[in-house]
């Protein structure tokens, strides 16, 4: 424990200026960019008159080709429809309590929204009423997550539809113990050629140590006739877990076409996971999906996988045909901090200096931005690799350096704010007591017994949703948040007694290694942040030199119901969608509100009521010669706790 | 020593209605509004306005007041209605801040406009 603060002081400059010295002679000189010959086939070509995809379009690229609504106009935006699922449950209720994350899917004229319950809802586009509903009757147990969670449904359409056959359109939504269900997007009746009699069991592929089922909570890629899933688990409670095997499957049959395991065979005794629990993306000219791989487990301790796992947490490019590895780059070495990569790689063709860049743009939970060329993986702004702190946890080990990327320049601070005065008052000191016990080194402070202030800590940095771009302007729009918590490893003998009559929602097991783990926010008794604001912001990134072109506090801070200042910004889970004509649109903040904010300035233009935070990617479509934006607001404990089963749409009067 | 022919002057009924007002408004904010219904600040400010309506009701309508009693309400009173302006400006509750104002000009009146002082001191 260092009890001076002047020691921390000194030690904190010295350690920067030696980071700085090394990371100086440590900076590799970038790639040059690949650049696109006239004719290669390597241009994207999304399909931005739809939202047929989590993400919008298989590019990531959360763009929207609709333009009716605009800046000038925006302020007239009004509620055009709203629905309620039914599929809400509260903390300590009989069905644990929802997570309701999902991306409306406009596809074959119709809005098709999942729910936490597993059903699927088929709306029409301008009113809102239904057109049928599918129940698979889902178990309704959390058997790998804190609650029933659902981030929506995925669409296919047969390149050659058969007249009067069904399922030539299918809706395929996934579960959380395993099940994979397809049925007929006209009808909503199941495809009875899909797995068996319409439902996938994709456990049946959980053959290395199948600790709980692969949870389907992500819906699949969908890439011409290839169903790409991915799965969800819990990867901070067992040492040895499943291996994160992607799968593809046939869309029609379900039959398995090709898998693909992060992990090299001899880590399987020792580790699991790095799965891919996220969304991917897709470059069908060059025939590559992109995979964000997490972190292998257990989340905060790395003694049991001291052998080089080179996919985890990485950004991975496999070929669509045969699921072979074309490229892969790890983005964090050794990750004992659960910085899964968390979201679909962003695909834009950058155009500078006259050629076009085939890249892809990564966020990441540490706010870090990785733009790489899609094709090779190698960056296209310069990345050093860094001297990061290391690991004074017997029998674990550190990287000694971790990629930092100089631009576009990170999201956040690469130390953290210090300590709230306002907290700090209102606990007469607790926050600063409390931070005298901690270890902090900056930036991959690594886990320890006394504890570790980790900033941002797993919730971000970027979340789940990752950041949107304008293809035309070559601009990138993310939203990230500021985090911080306490990472303490605590000795088993310890854990057993601490957890004998309970074990506490802080803990974490690692069941197999010589540590639980205690993860808290750090914050006071009253839940107020240890930390200065901001909380949360948003920015606008030109692609073409990796500058930001603006940054702004993003949302608001709810807490009790009373309202922070706008300029502390909010914690923020969702992302953001870009139209033709310059608007942003994102919910994703604590206090509930939709927003459209101008791509040019940052600046808020509207704000749209929801019944609670819109923990999730808006979508846009057109549809009889009107534009609309519809969010999913179904909240998350982690911001506030409101939760909702609203399904809104917002259009011009 | 009890003031016996005390009468309530503009301010106090000022601050009242004010009160009584906010304390419905409250209520509404509680029960209904967007984005703070059912949370502690709104709760908090519910009670806050229903204190606030009582004391002054005590003061209109007792009459015999003690002197020292009074004085400690009006304190209350000023304090209540600064936490409850500030808490609904943070609420964004802008019905009870406005509410709020109008109460602290009551309060000023009551205390500054020597209405609610005894016959024989305004003679």
């Amino acid at each position: 424990m260092i009890e001076k603060k002047w020691l921390i002081g000194a030690a904190a400059v010295a350690a920067i200026g030696l980071a700085a010295a090394a990371a100086q002679e440590q900076q590799t000189p970038p790639t040059p960019a690949r650049a696109t010959q006239p004719g290669q086939p390597q241009a994207l070509s999304p399909d931005y008159a739809n939202w047929s995809t989590f993400n919008g379009d298989l590019a990531a690229q959360k763009y929207s080709s609709a333009g009716q609504i605009t800046p000038q106009n925006v302020g007239n935006l009004m509620k055009a429809w709203e629905f309620h699922t039914g599929d809400l449950a509260h903390k300590g209720g009989k069905i644990p309590e929802t997570y309701f994350e999902a991306t409306p899917i406009f596809a074959n004229n119709t809005v098709y929204i999942g729910t936490p319950f597993y059903r699927i809802f088929a709306l029409q586009p301008d009113t809102g009423k239904v057109k049928w509903t599918f129940n698979p009757h889902a178990l309704l147990k959390p058997l790998t997550q804190p609650g029933m969670k659902s981030r929506g449904v995925a669409f296919w359409q047969a390149a050659d539809p058969m007249p009067g056959q069904p399922c030539q359109k299918i809706v395929y939504i996934g579960t959380m113990d395993a099940k994979l269900f397809a049925v007929d997007a006209e009808t909503g009746k199941p495809c009875a050629g899909f797995g068996n009699n319409g439902v996938l069991d994709v456990d049946r592929w959980n053959v290395v140590n199948a600790k709980y089922p692969l949870s389907l909570l992500q819906p699949p890629t969908v890439y011409k006739d290839t169903l790409i899933i991915g799965w969800a688990g819990k990867d901070w409670e067992y040492k040895t877990a499943p291996a994160g095997v992607v799968f593809a499957v046939d869309a029609r049959t379900g039959k398995l076409k090709w898998k693909f395991d992060p992990l090299p065979p001899q880590a399987q005794r020792n580790t699991g996971t790095a799965n891919v629990w996220a969304s991917m993306s897709v470059d069908p000219k060059n025939g590559l999906v992109f995979l964000p791989v997490s972190s292998p487990s257990p989340n905060f301790y790395g003694g049991n996988r001291k052998e080089p796992v080179p996919m985890a947490t990485s950004v991975t490019a496999l070929d669509t045909e045969t699921g072979k590895v074309r490229w892969s780059r790890q983005l964090v070495h050794h990750d004992i901090w659960d910085y899964d990569i968390n979201s679909a790689p962003v695909l834009v063709d950058i155009d500078k200096g006259g050629q076009t860049i085939p890249a892809l743009v990564q966020s990441t939970k540490m706010g870090y931005i990785f733009v790489l060329n899609r094709l090779t993986g190698a960056p296209i702004f310069p990345l050093k690799e860094v001297p990061v702190p290391r690991t004074d946890v017997p029998g674990d080990v550190t990287s000694p350096t971790q990629p930092v990327p100089v631009l576009p320049k990170p999201l956040l601070p690469p130390r953290w704010t210090g300590v709230s005065t306002i907290a700090d008052i209102a606990s007469l000191g607790g926050c600063s007591r409390q931070l005298k016990k901690l270890r902090y080194d900056g930036m991959f402070t690594p886990p320890s017994v006394r504890g570790s202030l980790i900033y941002p800590a797993t919730p971000g940095g970027v979340e789940w949703g990752g950041g949107a771009v304008d293809p035309v302007n070559d601009i990138y729009v993310v939203n990230n948040s500021y985090t911080a918590q306490v990472y303490r490893l605590i000795p088993r003998q310890q854990y057993a007694r601490e957890t004998k009559n309970g074990t506490p929602d802080s803990y974490y097991d690692m069941a197999g290694t010589p540590y639980g783990l205690d993860l808290h926010t750090f914050q006071n008794w009253l839940n107020m942040p240890c930390w200065k604001p901001p909380y949360g912001s948003i920015t606008a990134i030109d692609l073409k030199t990796g500058q930001q072109l603006w940054k702004e506090p993003f949302g608001q801070v709810q807490q009790w119901g009373f309202y922070m200042p706008h300029s502390w910004g909010s914690v923020t889970i969702g992302a953001p969608l870009i139209t033709a004509s310059g608007l942003i649109f994102i919910g994703a903040s604590m206090d509930s509100r939709a927003r459209a904010i101008d791509e040019r300035s940052g600046k808020v233009l509207w704000t749209g009521k929801l019944d609670a935070p819109a923990v999730a990617i808006p979508a846009s479509y057109s549809y009889k010669g009107k534009q609309y934006v519809v969010f999913v607001a179904g909240g998350n404990d982690i911001m506030v706790p409101r939760l909702s089963d609203q399904v809104i749409a917002f259009s011009l009067p | 020593m009890p003031t016996a022919r005390e009468r309530p002057g503009w301010g106090i009924w000022l601050l009242f209605l004010a009160a009584v007002v906010a304390a419905l408004a409250s209520l509404y904010d509680f029960l209904i509004a967007w984005g703070i219904n059912h949370t502690l600040g709104a709760g908090i400010v519910l009670v806050t306005t229903i204190i606030m309506a009582v004391a002054a009701l005590a003061m209109l309508t007792w009459r015999a007041m003690p002197n020292w009693l009074r004085v400690l309400l009006l304190i209350g009173l000023a304090v209540d209605v600064i936490g409850t302006g500030v808490a609904a400006y943070f609420l964004t509750a802008w019905v009870l801040l406005i509410l709020m104002i109008i109460a602290a000009i009551g309060w000023f009146g009551t205390v500054f406009s020597g209405a609610n002082k005894p016959r024989e001191q305004m003679a």
